[in-house]
C-alpha cells in the first residue's frame, strides 16, 4: 500500500481476556475478539458500544495502558505493541468522558496544559508550551487568558471539557481518542463541545476516534463508524450507510432503541 | 373524590433555599398540572431545578433547608404543603411512587430483592410470609423480570444496571400509587435496556391508570415517552403543551435552541448551540430570565414576560407572542 | 440548582481569612483557640516572661507555698514552679509539633507508596502497620521508649513510631482513591512516570486528610509526651518536663499541694484546648460528600 494511503491507526486481530479467580474456578471476560478497525488521516471513526462491549478496553489498548493478548495496533505504520515499541508520546491524546475526574482539581489551568509536555524532548517543550502558544490554545478552545491561572475546580462541566480539550491537543498529535467526550454534559453544552471538535478537526489536521453509546452524536461527527458488542466488531462501515441500512441484528436493536425526535 | 381531580398540581410554586448567605430562589411560579393516566414530561438542563421539582412534590428535601415562599403542590386532591408528617408518609408509596436515577442507592446492598419488596409490600398490604414472597415474586414478573423465583432471593450486587432498575419500579408500585414520579431513570443505562424500561414504564401507565412525572433533560427521550411536556429553565416554566406541538413548533427561543441543538439521527445537520451558560440562581436579574443568552431579544425582556396562549394547550412565556392576537393566561 | 449537587473538598489556603472567622464561630473553638494561641506564645517568649531560671536551685527556699516572689510556690530544690511550668511548654508543645509533623510526613509518604503500587509495597508496608497498630498506643510507646533508653529524644522517637501508621493508613486510603481519578489515568497517557503522578498528583489531593488528622493528633501527643515524662522514660531531670515534675511532685500531695496540681492543670489546660481546636478545625475542613 503506498505510504499515502496508509490508514493513520490499525488495529488488526486484538484479542484480550480478562480472567478473575472465583469461587468455584474462573471466570473469563472477552474483551476483544479479534478486534479490526482503521481510520485515516483526517477521518472520524466512530467507535459504538453498550456497556460491556469492551469498548473501554480498546481505548487503553490504543493509549497503551494495556497490552492486548495477541494482534497488532500499528501507528503510522509502525507497531505499537510489538516488544520494545515505543509509544508515540504526544502524537496520540485522549479526551475522557468525566470532566470533573479527567482534570486535578488543585491544579492551575496553565499546568494542566503544560502536563502532556512533560515528557516530550526539551526543545518541544518550550515551544509548545510558551506562554504565548498556551494562551492561543486557551482562546481557541474557548477559554479567557485571564482563566490560565485559575484551578480547575472552579470551572463548570462544559468549560472543564474544554480545558481537556486544550490538553489533548497541546502537543500537536496527529490522532485524538475520545471517550464519550459528550455524555456526562447537558444537550446545549454537547451541542458547543461538538461544534467545537469539528472546528479543531479542520484547523489542526486532526484524526478522531470517537467513542460513544449515542448514536445520533456519531452520526453528527463520524463519517465512518465500527459497532462493537461483548468484543467484537459486528458491523463497520460509512456511518450513513451503517445508520441507513444495518445488516447485523444488534446493530438495528441499537438503532431501534436509540432515542429520536418526533 | 370527584372525576376531575388531578394526579398532579402544582399551584403556582416559588421554592428557594436556606443557605448561610441568605436565601437562593430554585424555583419560581412553577405550575405544572397532570391528569389522571397522563405522562408528562418536565424538561429542563442541570441547574434548571427539575429535581428540586420531583424532590418537593414527595416532600423529601431536608425540611429545615426549604422555604417555599409561595404556592402549593396538590396531589390526588391532597394538599402536600398542609399534610404533616405522618400524613406525607402515609402519601409517599399509597400516592406517590419515586424512581431515582441511580438504581444502587435506592436499593440497600445487604438485603436481597425479595426482602427489600417484603418490606414494602408488609406495610401496604400486610399478609403471612409466604403470601408475601407471592406477592413479592408477581411485583418482579410485572416488571418483566425474567425468573423472578429466582431474582427474588438475589442481592442488588447480582443485578444488572437494568434489572436493579426494574426491582427499583416493582417497589415504586407496591403501594398502587396514582403517581409515579421517574427522575432521569435511564440516564445510566445503555440504550437497549433504557428502551425497555421506557415501555415497561408506559405500559404500567396504562395498566393501573397511573400518571406519572418523567422528569429528564432528553428531549428526544421525553418526546418518545410523554403526551404533554413542561420546559424549566433557571427555576421557571417557560413553555407547556402537547409533544407534538413543543417538537414541530417550539414557540420559545429556549425550546428552539433545544430542540436545534440535539443531533439527529437521520442526517448530520448543523447544529446551533446556545452561546453561555445558564444563569447562576443566586444572581438572577429581573425581566425574562432567558434574555442574556437569547437571539431574538429587544426591548420588552427587560420586563418578566406573562405566560401566553398560543393554541390549545400550548404557553409560552415569551414576549415575541405578544404581537399576535394572544390572551393572558392566569 | 440540582438536589444532588455535591460539594467540592475545600482547599486549605485560599480560605483562611474565613476559616478564622469560622473557628471562631463556635464559642467552644473559639476559646480553645484562643487558649493555644497563648499558650504558643507563651512557650515561644518564654526567656522573656518566666521570672526565674527553670533551673536555678536555691535550697533555701525549698517547697515555698504560694507567695508574692513564687505565684506558683517552690519545688523540693527550691526551683520556681512558675518559671518551669513556663519553660515546659517549650518542651510539651514543641516536641509534640515535630513529632506529629515527622509522623504525618513519613505516613503519609509510606501510605501513598503503598497505595499507588500495590502489590509487593503495598503488603509489606501496610502489614507492619497493621502490627503497629494492633497494639495500643500507650503500651506500645511505653515498651519502645524503655527499651531505647530514657531520654526526650528515645520518648519523641517512640511516639512517632506509634503515630505513624495512623497516618500511613489514611495516606493508603486516599492514595486508592485518587489512583482510580481519571487524570492519574490521563498522565500515564503522557508517559509521566509514578514519581512524578505521586509528587503531582497524588500527594496534593491527600494532603487536606492528614493535615485534618494532624490537628487531632497535637493534644494526644502532648499527653504522650508527658506520660511517658511521668514514667521516668521521657525528659530526665532538670529539664522542666510537665510529666516528670509531677513524678517527683506527687509524693508531696498532701503538704505542698501546689507542686503536682498546678503541674497537672497546666498538662489539662493544655491538651484540653488542642484537642478542642483540633475537633473545630476538623469539623471545618470534613470533606464533605465526594462524587
Amino acid at each position: 500500500m503506498p505510504v499515502d494511503e496508509q490508514p493513520l491507526l490499525e488495529v488488526e486481530n486484538l484479542e484480550k481476556t480478562f480472567v478473575t479467580k472465583r469461587r468455584g474456578g474462573e471466570h473469563r471476560t472477552v474483551a476483544a475478539d479479534r478486534v479490526s478497525l482503521a481510520v485515516r488521516a483526517g477521518g472520524a471513526l466512530g467507535v459504538v458500544g453498550e456497556s460491556g462491549s469492551g469498548k473501554t478496553t480498546l481505548v487503553n489498548m490504543i493509549m497503551g495502558l494495556e497490552r492486548p493478548d495477541a494482534g497488532e495496533i500499528r501507528f503510522r505504520g509502525r507497531s505499537l505493541t510489538a516488544r520494545g515499541a515505543r509509544f508515540p508520546y504526544g502524537e496520540i491524546q485522549i479526551v475522557f468522558q468525566d470532566p470533573r475526574s479527567s482534570l486535578d482539581p488543585r491544579m492551575t489551568v496553565r499546568s494542566l496544559l503544560r502536563e502532556p509536555l512533560t515528557n516530550l524532548p526539551r526543545a518541544q517543550r518550550d515551544e509548545l508550551g510558551s506562554e504565548d502558544k498556551l494562551r492561543e490554545l486557551a482562546g481557541r478552545v474557548g477559554l479567557l487568558p485571564g482563566q490560565l491561572d485559575r484551578r480547575s475546580h472552579e470551572f463548570s462541566g462544559g468549560q472543564r471539557q474544554r480545558i481537556a480539550i486544550a490538553r489533548a491537543l497541546v502537543t500537536r498529535p496527529a490522532l485524538v481518542v475520545l471517550d464519550e467526550p459528550t455524555s456526562a454534559l447537558d444537550v446545549s453544552i454537547q451541542a458547543q463541545i461538538l461544534n467545537l471538535l469539528r472546528e479543531l478537526q479542520r484547523d489542526y489536521q486532526l484524526t478522531y476516534v470517537f467513542v460513544s453509546h449515542n448514536l445520533a452524536v456519531v452520526r453528527h461527527l463520524c463519517s465512518e463508524v465500527a459497532v462493537l458488542a461483548a468484543g467484537r466488531v459486528v458491523e463497520a462501515g460509512s456511518t450513513a450507510e451503517v445508520f441507513a441500512e444495518p445488516r447485523d441484528g444488534y446493530t438495528k436493536t441499537l438503532l431501534a432503541a436509540a432515542p429520536s425526535l418526533g | 373524590m370527584p372525576d376531575n381531580t388531578l394526579a398532579l398540581d402544582v399551584q403556582d410554586l416559588s421554592l428557594s433555599f436556606q443557605s448561610r448567605t441568605g436565601r437562593i430562589p430554585v424555583l419560581r411560579n412553577v405550575s405544572i398540572d397532570i391528569e389522571p393516566g397522563e405522562i408528562v414530561g418536565l424538561v429542563g438542563e442541570s441547574g434548571s431545578g427539575k429535581s428540586v421539582m420531583s424532590l418537593q412534590v414527595a416532600r423529601l428535601l431536608p425540611e429545615d433547608a426549604v422555604v417555599v415562599e409561595s404556592g402549593d403542590v396538590t396531589v390526588n386532591g391532597i394538599s402536600t404543603r398542609a399534610a404533616t408528617r405522618r400524613q406525607m408518609t402515609r402519601l409517599r408509596g399509597s400516592e406517590i411512587g419515586f424512581i431515582f436515577q441511580e438504581p444502587m442507592t435506592a436499593l440497600s446492598p445487604t438485603m436481597t430483592v425479595g426482602k427489600q419488596l417484603g418490606l414494602a409490600i408488609r406495610r401496604h398490604r400486610g399478609g403471612s410470609r409466604a403470601e408475601v414472597r407471592r406477592q413479592a415474586i408477581a411485583a418482579l414478573d410485572e416488571v418483566r423480570i425474567k425468573n423472578p423465583d429466582v431474582v427474588v432471593d438475589q442481592y442488588p450486587f447480582e443485578l444488572s444496571g437494568g434489572m436493579r432498575q426494574r426491582v427499583v419500579i416493582a417497589l415504586a408500585m407496591v403501594g398502587n400509587p396514582s403517581l409515579l414520579i421517574a427522575d432521569e431513570p435511564t440516564t445510566a443505562l445503555d440504550v437497549t435496556v433504557q428502551d425497555e424500561i421506557l415501555k415497561l414504564i408506559r405500559q404500567l401507565a396504562q395498566d393501573h391508570g397511573m400518571s406519572v412525572l418523567f422528569v429528564s433533560h432528553d428531549l428526544a427521550v421525553v418526546s418518545n415517552l410523554c403526551q404533554r411536556v413542561f420546559v424549566l429553565y433557571a427555576g421557571e416554566i417557560i413553555e407547556r403543551g402537547a409533544t407534538r406541538q413543543i417538537i414541530d413548533a417550539p414557540a420559545h427561543p429556549y425550546t428552539q435552541a433545544l430542540v436545534g441543538a440535539l443531533p439527529r439521527l437521520d442526517e448530520a445537520r448543523e447544529l446551533n448551540p446556545i452561546p453561555g451558560e445558564p444563569p447562576d440562581p443566586r444572581a438572577v436579574e429581573d425581566g425574562c430570565v432567558f434574555a442574556p443568552r437569547c437571539p431574538h431579544r429587544f426591548e420588552p425582556c427587560d420586563l418578566k414576560p406573562p405566560t401566553l396562549d398560543l393554541e390549545a394547550g400550548h404557553r409560552a412565556a415569551c414576549w415575541l407572542h405578544a404581537r399576535e392576537e394572544a390572551h393572558d393566561a392566569r | 440548582m440540582s438536589a444532588t449537587t455535591l460539594v467540592a473538598r475545600p482547599s486549605l489556603g485560599r480560605r483562611s481569612g474565613t476559616l478564622l472567622r469560622r473557628l471562631t464561630a463556635n464559642r467552644v473553638t473559639g476559646c480553645a483557640l484562643v487558649v493555644v494561641a497563648l499558650l504558643v506564645l507563651m512557650a515561644v517568649l518564654a526567656p522573656l516572661i518566666a521570672p526565674y531560671s527553670p533551673t536555678t536551685v536555691d535550697l533555701t527556699h525549698r517547697l515555698e507555698g504560694l507567695s508574692g516572689a513564687h505565684p506558683l510556690g517552690t519545688d523540693e530544690v527550691g526551683r520556681d514552679i512558675l518559671s518551669r511550668l513556663i519553660y515546659g511548654a517549650r518542651i510539651s508543645i514543641g516536641v509534640s509539633v515535630l513529632v506529629v509533623a515527622a509522623a504525618a510526613l513519613v505516613g503519609m509518604v509510606l501510605g501513598a507508596l503503598a497505595g499507588y503500587f500495590r502489590g509487593w509495597t503495598d503488603h509489606v508496608i501496610m502489614r507492619a502497620v497493621d502490627v503497629i497498630l494492633s497494639f495500643p498506643s500507650l503500651i506500645l510507646a511505653i515498651a519502645l521508649a524503655a527499651a531505647l533508653g530514657p531520654s526526650l529524644a528515645n520518648a519523641a522517637l517512640a511516639i512517632a513510631i506509634v503515630k505513624v501508621p495512623v497516618y500511613a493508613r489514611l495516606a493508603y486510603g486516599e492514595t486508592l482513591r485518587v489512583r482510580q481519578q481519571l487524570y492519574v489515568r490521563a498522565a500515564r497517557t503522557y508517559g509521566i512516570g509514578s514519581g512524578w503522578i505521586i509528587r503531582k498528583h497524588v500527594l496534593p489531593n491527600i494532603r487536606s486528610s492528614i493535615i485534618v488528622q494532624t490537628t487531632l493528633d497535637l493534644g494526644d501527643v502532648i499527653l504522650l509526651i508527658a506520660t511517658l515524662g511521668f514514667l521516668g522514660l521521657g525528659a530526665q531531670p532538670p529539664s522542666p518536663e510537665w510529666g516528670s515534675m509531677i513524678s517527683t511532685g506527687w509524693h508531696y500531695l498532701i503538704d505542698q499541694w501546689w507542686y503536682p496540681t498546678f503541674t497537672g492543670l497546666a498538662i489539662f489546660v493544655t491538651v484540653m484546648s488542642f484537642n478542642l481546636l483540633g475537633d473545630g478545625v476538623s469539623d471545618l475542613l470534613e470533606p464533605t460528600s465526594r462524587d
